[in-house]
């Protein structure tokens, strides 16, 4: 009888997954980049990291700011991922953007990252697009210092012939990042401490003259990140207060205005967070956090400045009780952001309070279902936002996956611009923007469905993954950008803001990995969407993701002290819709299509002196095809970076 | 689409990439008789241009000289060194300008006999450039770009820990418009035990 209630249970809508259990361990919608694979990997931003995962799709303008979007749980001009750091929430999102090199952590203090690629609950956070939750290292016993170096140069300097009349625009130097860090630790205690500087110049022609209208420095951004952390057990809990400061001059792509903007960005962190180790079968997880986000004036020639900035304080408190054959967790978190521009707001306070709960059950040794539920509430409304999953071990290695999920999101819940601009706030300029809204702005609703088949052996694991998503009722922005020639800058159409557009997306990816030996290993992965039915301006806008997506590489480590590592990127072209008429405009210089490539990465990497020191050097694509991104961002040609980590651990204990 | 069709760099990042091929081939191929790191290889060498191209309608390439570090790696050889090349203008508007090739290279050696080896190898790196024309202002003096070369060599050892060789060389600088040099060069290489403490620094 169970072999037959069992797929039934599975097909209904609606469950999720125990934590703690051997079924949990293999799960198909939660990913893990450990400290090696970032290493493999030749990855040196966290930008570099998220790339590492064929299931997040990446764009930049300018190889710095990335913008982010997992499983196609959103068009990815919409930054609404969650980001995590040691279980404490950073709100960097600040108008639809998401600048990770502002995030205070070195690269070389980065122990793992988990990404959550479905709609599931995650300590007070519905992760319906996403979520990005970068554990640091415990700090070793003792007195340890450690250091990181990195710098890259793209191909394609004038060189010698810069005096002749084949000169050609300098290209400078790319991702020099600086960073250093201290930590000692006792039994029950640890101290942290760290600072990351970093720069990068554009010098590609595609945003050197567009950001030249503004800008009066010399094209170069520059970050520099600052944070102390202090860790300590006491009774059972554990326990970490954590402070994060980060400051940032850079070029901000404003969606509305067209272009970069010149903005000095900072971003302040104060948070405490830990846990209560089991009393029985009960725990207890908690954070409390406050942050400080802001865009602020960085001197332009048309003095276009931003004065904006957010004030965030959060708290949340989740409890589990675990039993034999199922987990309950509840919890609850309170949100409260204030809008502060210079000119106060009309409305500038944001408060969402969220209760939660998820029930996962083992109804047999091989199988699990879990349910969660969270009710959002604010000041207007309360919204609803659930899963349901299921795991099946149909045979020994071979699983069954399932998540189903539907959740509700308040027009204000994502850091849009125009969330603030309804609340009053108008981006200073000199010439006024002008919008056009058709229909009321509403709350909009996605149903996700995901079904995966795995298979793991010693040697050989493949995963299969079908998924669908409903975007129904959803506010879509579009303006038509145009470019104007003289000054190389972009206009736009007025900005219209469309409600109730819906849209049916379908996606498939399928990826073998095979250890063919214990030192190589290889991988391929491809992934293939579709939009299906929905509104034809959401359509046209979808269409800025591939349809095909292959990735091929090869990790080969004779020793455990050297790796070589390559990957090969295939994606079919995109095209985005606001850029139509830019190709004719610009002369060619734009186009609204991104061209297919095949793009080439390499990197070698080796431990030295009992892995105190860690160098790599990392070739991107070495067949310098037009790697592009943004129908108006960079072309990166061939280029290379070195990089070289201290780890001088427990000099003193 | 268009892959590779008028893209100039692709030819030879074509020949880099089959030369990491040979150099993954190699190490799965088996490893080598001497333990990594076992020995060090100190090498000096002159440098002669056999250049005609393009670049050399504007600056002449005069002889140069390098000096190499290499060690047994755990398949083929891994090395370290510098290149040192002087290039004149052909004219007043070219300035003359030095150039340091700072690399790291992998080879790998086959045996002949009567003491004989061949040797095929690449490196790749970072090609400096110092303009020598006090005119300039300073931050127009210094340029630098990604170099890679391949080369192969005719080893003769002389004793068990001596040789001298000859080799050819071609360099690519991948500027906008490709800078390539074709080189012969002579040298000498002595084999010394790596002491106890840098086997250990390098495992």
């Amino acid at each position: 009888m169970k072999k037959f209630i069992y797929p039934l249970l599975f097909i209904f809508p609606a469950f999720s997954v125990a934590q703690d259990s051997t079924l949990d361990a293999q799960s198909s919608f939660r990913q893990v980049i450990t400290e090696e694979m970032i290493k493999d990997g030749g990855a040196f931003t966290l930008a570099d990291i998220i790339a590492l995962s064929d299931k997040w799709n990446l764009t930049t303008i300018d190889g710095v700011t990335a913008y982010l979007s997992s499983s196609y749980l959103s068009l990815n001009k919409n930054q609404n991922y969650t980001v995590l750091l040691d279980g404490q929430p950073l709100n960097l999102n600040i108008f639809d953007s998401y600048n990770l090199t502002m995030i205070p952590v070195a690269l070389n203090q980065i122990d793992y990252v988990e990404l959550i690629n479905m709609p599931q609950i995650y300590f007070g956070n519905f992760t319906g697009r996403g979520l990005i939750h970068i554990h640091t290292k415990k700090a070793e016993k003792g007195f340890s210092v450690q250091g990181m170096h990195s710098v890259g140069n793209e191909t394609g300097d004038p060189g010698p012939y810069k005096f002749t009349e084949y000169s050609s625009p300098n290209v400078d130097k790319i991702n020099y990042i600086l960073s250093l860090s201290i930590d000692a630790a006792g039994a029950n205690w640890y101290l942290k401490g760290g600072t990351t500087y970093s720069d990068n110049f554009l010098t590609d022609p595609s945003i050197k003259f567009r950001i030249a209208n503004l800008s009066t420095s010399f094209n170069k951004e520059r970050y520099s990140t600052y944070y102390g952390k202090f860790g300590f057990n006491f009774l059972e809990s554990k326990n970490e207060i954590f402070y994060g400061s980060s400051s940032g001059y850079d070029y901000f792509f404003f969606a509305p205005h067209g272009n970069e903007i010149p903005v000095n960005r900072i971003y302040r962190h104060a948070g405490l967070s830990g846990s209560i180790n089991k009393r029985g079968n009960l725990s207890l997880r908690y954070s409390a956090v406050y942050s400080l986000n802001s865009l602020k004036e960085w001197e332009n020639k048309k003095n276009i400045d931003f004065d904006f900035t957010t004030e965030n304080y959060s708290a949340t408190i989740e409890g589990k009780l675990t039993g034999s054959r199922f987990n309950l967790i509840a919890g609850l978190s309170y949100d409260y952001t204030k809008g502060k521009p210079f000119e106060p707001l009309i409305n500038p306070d944001l408060i969402y309070k969220k209760i939660y709960g998820e029930f996962s059950y083992r109804l047999s040794d091989n199988f699990m279902q879990s349910l969660g539920i969270m009710a959002l509430g604010s000041s207007e409304i309360t919204l609803w936002k659930g899963f349901f999953a299921n795991k099946w071990e149909v045979m020994r290695g071979h699983f069954i996956e399932s998540n189903f999920a539907y959740f509700q999101n308040l027009f204000s819940e994502y850091d849009s611009y125009w969330n603030w601009y309804f609340r009053g706030y108008n981006f200073s300029e000199a010439q006024p923007r002008f919008y056009q809204f058709f229909g009321e702005i509403n709350n909009g609703s996605t149903f996700t469905a995901d079904v995966s088949y795995s298979f793991k052996s010693e040697r050989f694991k493949a995963a299969i993954q079908g998924s669908w998503r409903s975007f129904i009722n959803q506010n879509i922005e579009w303006q038509l950008y145009l470019y104007r020639i003289y000054e190389s800058t972009f206009y736009s159409s007025p900005v219209n803001i469309f409600s109730e557009a819906g849209l049916d997306v379908s996606a498939f990816n399928i990826e073998l990995e095979h250890h063919i030996t214990s030192t190589l290993s290889h991988k391929i992965f491809y992934s293939f969407q579709k939009d299906l039915e929905g509104s034809s301006l959401f359509k046209e806008l979808w269409k800025m993701y591939p349809a095909h997506t292959i990735t091929y590489s090869v990790l080969f480590k004779p020793v455990p002290t050297f790796t070589l590592w390559g990957r090969l990127r295939y994606t079919s072209p995109s095209k985005w819709f606001s850029y139509k008429y830019v190709s004719s405009q610009s002369g060619g210089l734009y186009n609204k299509e991104i061209e297919s490539g095949l793009l080439l990465d390499l990197s070698a990497s080796k431990w030295f002196w009992n892995k105190r020191i860690w160098g790599s050097i990392i070739f991107r694509n070495i067949f310098n095809q037009n790697e592009k991104y943004h129908p108006i961002g960079a072309r990166f040609d061939l280029r290379f970076y070195l990089q070289v980590h201290l780890y001088l651990n427990s000099i003193f204990i | 689409m268009q892959f590779f069709s008028k893209n100039s760099l692709f030819v030879w990042n074509f020949k880099l990439f089959l030369l990491l091929l040979l150099f993954l081939a190699g190490s799965i191929s088996g490893q080598e008789n001497s333990e990594a790191f076992d020995y060090i290889k100190l090498t000096a060498e002159i440098t002669k241009s056999r250049t005609d191209n393009f670049f050399t309608s504007f600056w002449s390439i005069e002889r140069g000289g390098a000096g190499e570090i290499e060690f047994p790696f755990y398949f083929g050889s891994i090395k370290a060194g510098l290149m040192h090349i002087q290039f004149y203008g052909r004219e007043n508007k070219y300035p003359d300008f030095g150039s340091n090739y700072i690399f790291l290279g992998w080879d790998k050696e086959l045996f002949l006999p009567f003491n004989f080896s061949i040797y095929a190898g690449g490196k790749t790196g970072s090609f400096l450039m110092n303009f020598q024309d006090k005119s300039l202002n300073a931050y127009e003096r210094n340029e630098s770009e990604l170099a890679a070369s391949i080369e192969g060599r005719l080893n003769l050892y002389l004793t068990k820990n001596f040789l001298i060789y000859f080799s050819a060389e071609h360099t690519a600088i991948f500027t906008q418009k490709k800078i390539e040099m074709f080189l012969v060069k002579a040298g000498i290489s002595i084999l010394i035990d790596s002491p106890y403490w840098l086997k250990e620094f390098l495992n």
